[in-house]
């Protein structure tokens, strides 16, 4: 089981290590084609925009291919420590299937939440995310989860389109305060 | 010079509006504080689009008083829970909690609030008087100098975080690499924005802050799990004569703020070093040190004292050289700048009421502090109740509609969304998250000195070298990265030369 944790560890940090190797190669591909297009990939300082990504981008494939030595030297397994919750602690059963269900539920609403917002507009919209939101984190009482979301989208709103002016999306129903 | 800002200041804010928000962030930062998984600097992250629209000292005030409220209001679920609200905390259970044991926790938790807002004042003290005299040094640096500068502020953060060197440096430079994106600040080309007009102006710091910090932490939370749990606290009030105990504890006040401003004006090392240094000193230093960690009430007063000096102390790189110490202060600095003023001289040099307008906001937040710290402290233990599953929607609509408010843009959600799905991959895989900001923040001032340094010189590179002072804090960089990232045995040679 250990075993399987850490080769499943090690995957995941050669992807994170990809990731990076990746945006370098994005930085390259950019500074030598985009960059060239509007003739602001040499010259001196001045006039030279991929001087500094340039520079960032080769010290990143530094740092990079010094994560992938650390990651391939025979014994050199990657940290196992649990992360950090800002610090504060570890998760004590991140393995639970129902909660990474819970949470992979709830970034689902949140894509669906975003996709809508602009076009139902945020009085329509939030109330309703809000109450699936607190059902999926476990408020089982409907009536008790569409209150919560009321209350607190209405809050939220008082705080900042009455309070600061700010004009949250009225969509195509055109509901605002 | 210090009270001539002071003065100046004093028009600024001292009005109702100013005042009445810097209690109310205050307020704010102490329950966040007190809420396990929070903190300060999700506190500044959540709170910084309601600042923007805020007059710049009012707002600034509202931000650091959540600083100064956040960075003591971890006690009180440390003293009463054994969980500390914020990792600054931590050491306090150490006495903290074996004192509300014995049914001591009023007087614990008015120790507790009463040291740290004495040690926030004493910060506050060397942050009026130490950094205009460091703006005024900092006055003297050129370009190279500052792009130094940036430079050891980003490496000091990675070389003292707990996490990886390396990978800390990964992260900065992806930090920088965000910062860079959109209109050259010297050519007129455009860089990495994909023919987007959304990406014209680069990512906004406050969408990348909050997907980074505050949506990675709520699906983290949310995986957890406990989502349903309801601590049982009993409810207390915190005891004014707690306050004797701590005034008669002057000597370890004083020694442990002292510890405090230092660590925290230190880049990278921050206020849980500063803390369990401070324990560890008094300590050492106690008649009876065995009484530590059994319920000594010094304990409380040294790692409070210590971690509250320490934003005091965060504040004097940060406003005098524009180098934050830690993301926290990174933050603010974001904040500052979006509300128009430029840390560094130059804020020193030409905007001395906005710099005396903050002092006195830090200021005032450690006299809130100590007031509405002890007066509301039952609320404090009430709001230890409320269960995850009340907060994470809570926090989640404040971060989108916060995060939508600065631009009125949905292209902003779906990069706070994108950097909710980063921060959520480097926490799992131990990478640290505040090079990132740190890196964004610094990105420009360090590229923009870095240029103009070769634009003086004529594109040769030996100015970085040939100027003493850029010189040095280069070669302190670079000896730092070398000495946490070569392997032990490659620096075996040091290690000879001083057993030598």
């Amino acid at each position: 089981m250990a075993d399987k944790d850490t080769r499943r560890r090690r995957v995941g940090e050669a992807g994170v290590v990809l990731g990076f190797l990746a945006l370098a190669g994005l930085v390259f591909q950019q500074t030598r084609t985009s960059f060239v297009e509007q003739g602001a990939a040499s010259g001196g300082a001045m006039y030279n925009a991929a001087l500094f990504p340039e520079l960032l981008g080769w010290s990143l494939l530094l740092l990079a291919a010094i994560q992938v030595f650390r990651l391939l030297r025979p014994g050199g397994q990657p940290a196992a420590d649990p992360p950090q919750l800002a610090g504060v602690a570890a998760p004590e059963d991140t393995g639970d299937r129902r909660s990474l269900r819970q949470a992979l539920v709830c970034l689902a609403l949140f894509v669906v939440y975003l996709l809508l917002l602009r076009p139902v507009g945020y009085h329509l919209a939030t109330p309703v995310f809000m109450a699936a939101c607190y059902y999926v984190l476990g408020t089982r009482n409907i009536v008790v989860a569409l209150l919560l979301a009321i209350a607190t989208s209405l809050a939220m709103s008082f705080v900042f389109e009455y309070w600061m002016n700010v004009i949250l999306p009225v969509g195509r129903f055109g509901i605002g305060f | 010079m210090a009270f001539d800002s002071l003065i100046a200041g004093a028009g600024l804010f001292f009005t109702p509006y100013a005042l009445l928000l810097t209690a109310a962030g205050c307020l704010l930062g102490l329950v966040i504080g007190v809420l396990p998984g929070l903190g300060p600097l999700m506190g500044i992250i959540l709170l910084t689009p309601v600042a923007l629209y805020l007059p710049p000292v009012a707002g600034m005030g509202m931000l650091i008083a959540i600083f100064v409220g956040g960075s003591a209001g971890g006690a009180v679920s440390a003293i009463l829970l054994r969980i500390p609200g914020t990792p600054l905390a931590a050491a306090t259970l150490l006495d903290g909690y074996p004192m509300a044991q014995k049914g001591r926790a009023p007087e614990a938790i008015g120790i507790a609030i009463s040291a740290s807002a004495l040690g926030g004042l004493l910060g506050g003290v060397f942050l009026i008087f130490l950094s205009p005299l460091l703006a005024d040094v900092a006055l003297r640096f050129g370009p190279p100098e500052y792009f130094a500068l940036t430079l050891l502020g980003l490496v000091s953060i990675t070389v003292i975080s707990k996490e990886s060197t390396s990978k800390g440096l990964m992260v900065g430079i992806v930090g920088m690499l965000i910062s860079t994106i959109g209109m050259d600040q010297f050519a007129s080309a455009y860089r990495f924005t994909f023919d987007l007009p959304q990406m014209l102006g680069g990512f906004n710091i406050v969408a990348m802050v909050v997907g980074l910090f505050a949506l990675s932490e709520m699906f983290l939370q949310i995986e957890q799990g406990g989502l349903d749990r309801r601590s049982k606290v009993e409810v207390v009030r915190a005891s004014w004569r707690a306050i004797g105990t701590t005034l008669r504890s002057w000597v370890n006040v004083v020694r442990s703020s002292l510890i405090g401003i230092f660590f925290g004006a230190l880049p990278g090392a921050g206020g849980v070093i500063a803390s369990f240094t401070s324990y560890a000193v008094a300590k050492a230093v106690a008649r009876d040190p065995e009484t530590y960690g059994t319920g000594n009430p010094e304990g409380v007063v040294a790692t409070e004292s210590a971690n509250n000096a320490c934003c005091g102390g965060t504040l004097i790189p940060t406003l005098a050289l524009a180098i934050p110490g830690d993301a926290t202060s990174a933050v603010l600095m974001g904040a500052l700048i979006l509300v128009g003023f430029f840390p560094g001289p130059e804020l020193f040099e030409n905007h001395v009421d906005v710099v005396g307008g903050i002092f006195l906001a830090y200021i005032a937040a450690n006299v809130f502090l100590f007031v509405l710290g002890i007066l509301f402290t039952p609320i404090f233990a009430s709001i230890l109740k409320i269960r995850k599953k009340h907060l994470i929607p809570i926090v989640t609509l404040l971060s989108v509609i916060g995060v939508y408010a600065i631009q009125g843009s949905t292209f902003d959600l779906w990069v706070m969304l994108a950097f909710g799905g980063l921060g959520y991959v480097f926490r799992r895989f131990d990478y640290p998250l505040a090079p990132l900001v740190i890196g964004a923040v610094l990105g420009p001032i360090c590229e923009n000195n870095f240029r103009r340094s070769l634009v003086l010189s004529a594109d040769d590179y030996g100015i970085f070298i040939d100027r003493p002072i850029c010189a040095t804090i280069l070669a302190i960089s670079a000896l730092a990265i070398a000495l946490t990232l070569l392997p032990a045995r490659s620096l075996g040679w040091l290690k000879r030369g001083e057993a030598a």
